[in-house]
């Protein structure tokens, strides 16, 4: 078969199958509907289903038979506790099945069981919410309570207390209520095979809720005497001084006397408690004389005026103030590198001048997850906490609630925590860094060796081939180019030619050609004389086996030299002397004058 | 001579073309919701319309850190109990006040919302409805439960085999006319009860929001093409159209399955040193080549 013929046959073939494929290209199903229908465990193939005639009543019937079949009156367990949204969806699913006409579900149940169910129900959610409500409202009564029996405010601690028993009377009676609508609801859900669970779930929770408001936790009373009347001065205090920064001692100080009748005595050993913003914060025993001193560093008060008396048992001295002036805190914090399970540890302190201790603030990462920690006795912190892999920003805040502080925080750290355990995110990146380097090292080491490896074939190959034309050339493996190119003009030895017609040293290669034109004729001669140029060409633009290639391959070849037009115009010329038949004497002048410009151009005049 | 030449490159193109069409054919799959899958069962199409200039395919957890805010991360058939690191990324991400959508049904849907404190749970057997979209009752038709919601649903969509929901804030539901098919074998059986079960609920957690569909299978191709099946697209756009940045989870996810070919092509894609020393190999190539023919 010709080569034609077999490239035409191959193309028939291969757009046949393109046809062929076309429809499938956009969408490259092989296979039928019946292979594509195999069993899958998550669907089912919709283009299968389609293909199948649905909602007709032999269709639905075997898959509501069990239930169809059974000999007992039928009852479906609905599984909605809304029979109005029931019928609704009867109704839709009605208006959708247009087909189903047979299809009867019938409820086991009267319109008026149904009502009464419905009602029920309603009043169950309502008594839910109502006793909600209650317990929200008895919860905000027992906080008021505490507040007014602090305050020592009888009148509204009684009215608060007498609420708070309507309240739970009310409860008692709404928890019977209660029960006895649960136990209906339940009691018809159950005729009718309803799950009644969520039911029975809800009483137990009434139930939970009743008890704890008819036996609420007592709060802890401070023993407070309210006969006591500040200012009569038998315990009397004074600060010394009255204004000072965080951490300044103070010394409170005072007598404590007792009436007997008319006399007054000195009270020794008796315990006097300082009271800061009505929080104890310090207990003295009066000496022999009922003096009593301390001394107390500021630590928690307020920013400005503070509310500072002592009392005894049964003596309280009047209100003094002791004002506070605020300074500055500084917050600060340092984060270890993560651990392998993204866990940092965050250290730091905060100071205002000295060591804020047990101080209270805000460890905050990525802005949304904060922990509350404190500060040590030397105002330092160490917690460690866990973070997920990714970047995360880290804060320690000092809010300074109830210090004479101004708030702080520290600078916003930045973690980044490895995805790969074990791996430091920079090592990660040095990682990929090195490796890239060593890519490229190889691709380039891989480049410089193939190409070396080309040049040195190629530096063989002429050398071979320069041997092979030049007797006696000198056998130097590592011969450089520039001692090479001088040599690779020289001619050609052609075999066929006796020795007496082989160019000598003092021939130009016009010479040559004449004296073989005469000699040989005109093809012999051009034939030897392109030999001559070829190599010269071959030598210059580095082309192995030059030998093997044909005259108009050679001008193909011959690309990005000045010479190379006048090298083709020169093969043309040869050409047609050569395979052009009968030669004109304009075939040879043109041929003549083309190989002039050649050999002066290919460097043939300096040989 | 010029001709043969000619003939010779028309050869060529279309010996390129098959070539072509062969490895399209080879690098899909049959596997289970492969977005490489161009089958039925496949989610080709789905991924295919994922708008790319916005989309984030998630292989690592730790690509959810840098998530900005308003974004929802697509969770679609885990195959896989969760890693703890997934679970914290996870918890991270709504904790950033974004939206994880899981679409799940008998996978471990249940230990991935578990891992992030929700209280939704997916119900174990298929749920099925004699109020269906084909002649199988595991095609359930499910409506949409809950009007003017913050989010837009469709008034009805067509299921695929779906579970069941429980708790959070039911978006869709299924009609009275369904039952939980414990036994599987597709029918109302006595003691199995009928009623509305919710398929598409909503949970707020902390900032974030947590959304489940109890089927994934409306993204597999033979769902999601169907002309009838606007519905699901529009269900499924609602939450895949959002302003923000999608993410989708390949970490634990069935849509990344691939075998064969599709999974050399994807690792090559995947894997920026395998590309890189592939890159040389070809330069290498081309030199050579290219060298050869100048000689």
């Amino acid at each position: 078969m010709k080569r034609k013929t077999r490239y035409a046959v191959l193309v028939i073939l291969i757009v046949v199958i393109i046809i062929a494929l076309a429809p499938f290209i956009v969408k490259p199903l092989l296979y039928t509907l019946d292979k594509e229908s195999f069993p899958a465990r998550f669907h089912n193939n919709a283009d299968a289903l389609r293909q199948q005639y649905q909602n007709s009543t032999s269709d639905i019937s075997p898959q509501v038979q069990d239930v169809i079949d059974f000999s007992g009156p039928v009852s479906l367990n609905i599984r909605i506790h809304n029979a109005k949204q029931a019928r609704i969806e009867m109704e839709r699913f009605a208006k959708s099945q247009g087909s189903l006409k047979n299809l009867v579900v019938k409820l086991d149940m009267s319109e008026s069981e149904i009502r009464e169910l419905e009602q029920d129900t309603a009043l169950q959610r309502e008594m839910l919410d109502s006793l909600l409500n209650t317990s929200a409202s008895l919860d905000m009564l027992q906080s008021l309570e505490v507040q007014y029996r602090e305050q020592n405010n009888e009148d509204m601690l009684t009215t608060v207390r007498l609420q708070g028993e309507e309240l739970r009377k009310k409860v008692k009676g709404m928890g019977g209520q209660y029960r006895n609508i649960t136990e209906r609801v339940v009691d018809n859900s159950k005729k009718f095979g309803l799950n009644t669970t969520k039911n029975e779930e809800s009483q137990k929770y009434v139930d939970e809720i009743i008890k704890e408001i008819e036996n609420p936790i007592e709060t802890p009373e401070t023993a407070v005497d309210i006969t006591l009347t500040p200012g009569e001065d038998r315990t009397s205090l004074f600060l010394r001084p009255d204004t000072g920064r965080y951490r300044d001692i103070i010394e409170y100080q005072g007598i404590s006397l007792t009436l007997q009748g008319n006399t007054t005595l000195r009270s020794d050993g008796k315990p006097i408690t300082i009271y800061f913003n009505e929080i104890p914060v310090s207990t003295v025993i009066t000496d022999t004389y009922g003096y009593y001193n301390v001394r107390i560093p500021i630590e928690h008060a307020a920013i400005g005026a503070n509310n500072v008396y002592a009392r005894s048992q049964t003596t309280r001295s009047i209100n003094r103030t002791l004002t506070t002036i605020p300074v500055n805190s500084t917050t600060s914090m340092s984060v270890t590198k993560p651990y392998q399970n993204g866990t940092v540890i965050c250290s730091g302190s905060i100071m205002a001048n000295v060591p804020v201790k047990d101080a209270s603030f805000q460890l905050a990462w990525d802005e949304t997850n904060v922990l509350v920690t404190k500060t040590d006795s030397s105002g330092k912190f160490k917690r460690t906490i866990q973070l997920p892999p990714g970047r995360h920003t880290i804060i320690a805040k000092f809010t300074a609630d109830g210090y004479p502080l101004y708030p702080s925080e520290s600078n916003l750290l930045t973690v980044d925590v490895s995805v790969i355990p074990g791996v430091d995110m920079d090592y990660r990146f040095i990682a990929l860094v090195l490796t890239g380097i060593v890519l490229l090292a190889l691709f380039i080491g891989v480049t410089v060796w193939y190409i070396r490896r080309i040049t040195r074939r190629r530096k063989t190959h002429i050398t071979d081939l320069l041997r092979s034309i030049i007797p006696g050339m000198r056998k130097d493996k590592n011969l450089p180019a520039s001692e090479l190119d001088p040599d690779l003009f020289e001619p050609v030895v052609d075999e066929q030619i006796p020795d007496d017609s082989q160019k000598s040293g003092d021939d130009t290669l016009i010479s040559w050609y004449t004296r073989l034109l005469k000699k040989y004729g005109l093809s012999e001669a051009s034939r030897i004389v392109y030999q001559q140029i070829a190599s010269r060409v071959a030598g210059d633009l580095r082309i192995r086996r030059h030998q093997s290639l044909t005259a108009r391959e050679m001008a193909r070849t011959c690309k990005g030299k000045p010479y190379c037009g006048t090298f083709a115009r020169f093969i043309t010329a040869y050409e047609r002397i050569r395979y052009g038949g009968l030669s004109s004497v304009k075939d040879q002048s043109v041929f003549e004058t083309a190989m002039e410009i050649t050999d002066e151009q290919t460097g043939g005049e300096k040989n | 001579m010029r001709r043969i030449r000619r003939v010779f490159w028309i050869a060529g193109v279309v010996l390129l073309a098959a070539a072509f069409v062969l490895l399209l054919h080879l690098s899909t799959n049959n596997m289970e919701f492969s977005r490489y899958n161009t089958g039925w069962n496949g989610t080709s199409t789905f991924f295919s319309d994922l708008d790319r200039h916005k989309t984030i395919d998630v292989y690592e957890p730790g690509k959810l850190a840098t998530s900005p805010a308003n974004s929802t991360l697509l969770l679609i058939a885990p195959k896989r109990d969760p890693t703890a690191q997934e679970l914290a990324a996870y918890t991270a991400f709504l904790d950033k006040g974004n939206t994880l959508f899981l679409a799940d049904d008998f996978g471990t849907g249940n230990k991935i919302l578990t891992g992030v404190d929700s209280r939704v749970t997916i119900l174990p057997g298929s749920l099925s409805s004699l109020d269906r979209r084909y002649a199988d009752p595991y095609s359930v038709v499910a409506y949409r439960s809950i009007e003017n919601g913050s989010i837009t649903v469709p008034a009805s969509v067509a299921l695929n085999r779906p579970a069941a929901l429980d708790r959070g804030t039911p978006l869709m539901m299924s009609s009275v006319m369904s039952w939980i098919d414990a036994n599987g074998n597709r029918r109302l059986n006595r003691g199995e009860e009928m009623g509305t079960f919710p398929v598409l609920v909503s949970e707020q957690r902390g900032r974030g929001r947590v959304i489940v569909l109890s089927d994934p299978s409306i993204l597999i191709n033979s769902m999601y093409t169907q002309d009838e099946n606007a519905d699901d697209r529009s269900l499924i756009r609602a939450f895949t159209g959002v302003n923000g940045t999608l993410y989708v989870d390949q970490m634990n996810s069935r849509t990344a399955d691939a075998a064969g070919l599709s999974e050399i092509l994807h690792v090559i894609r995947t894997t920026i040193i395998i590309e890189i020393i592939l890159l040389c190999l070809l330069m290498l190539a081309l030199a050579w080549a290219w060298k050869k023919m100048m000689i």
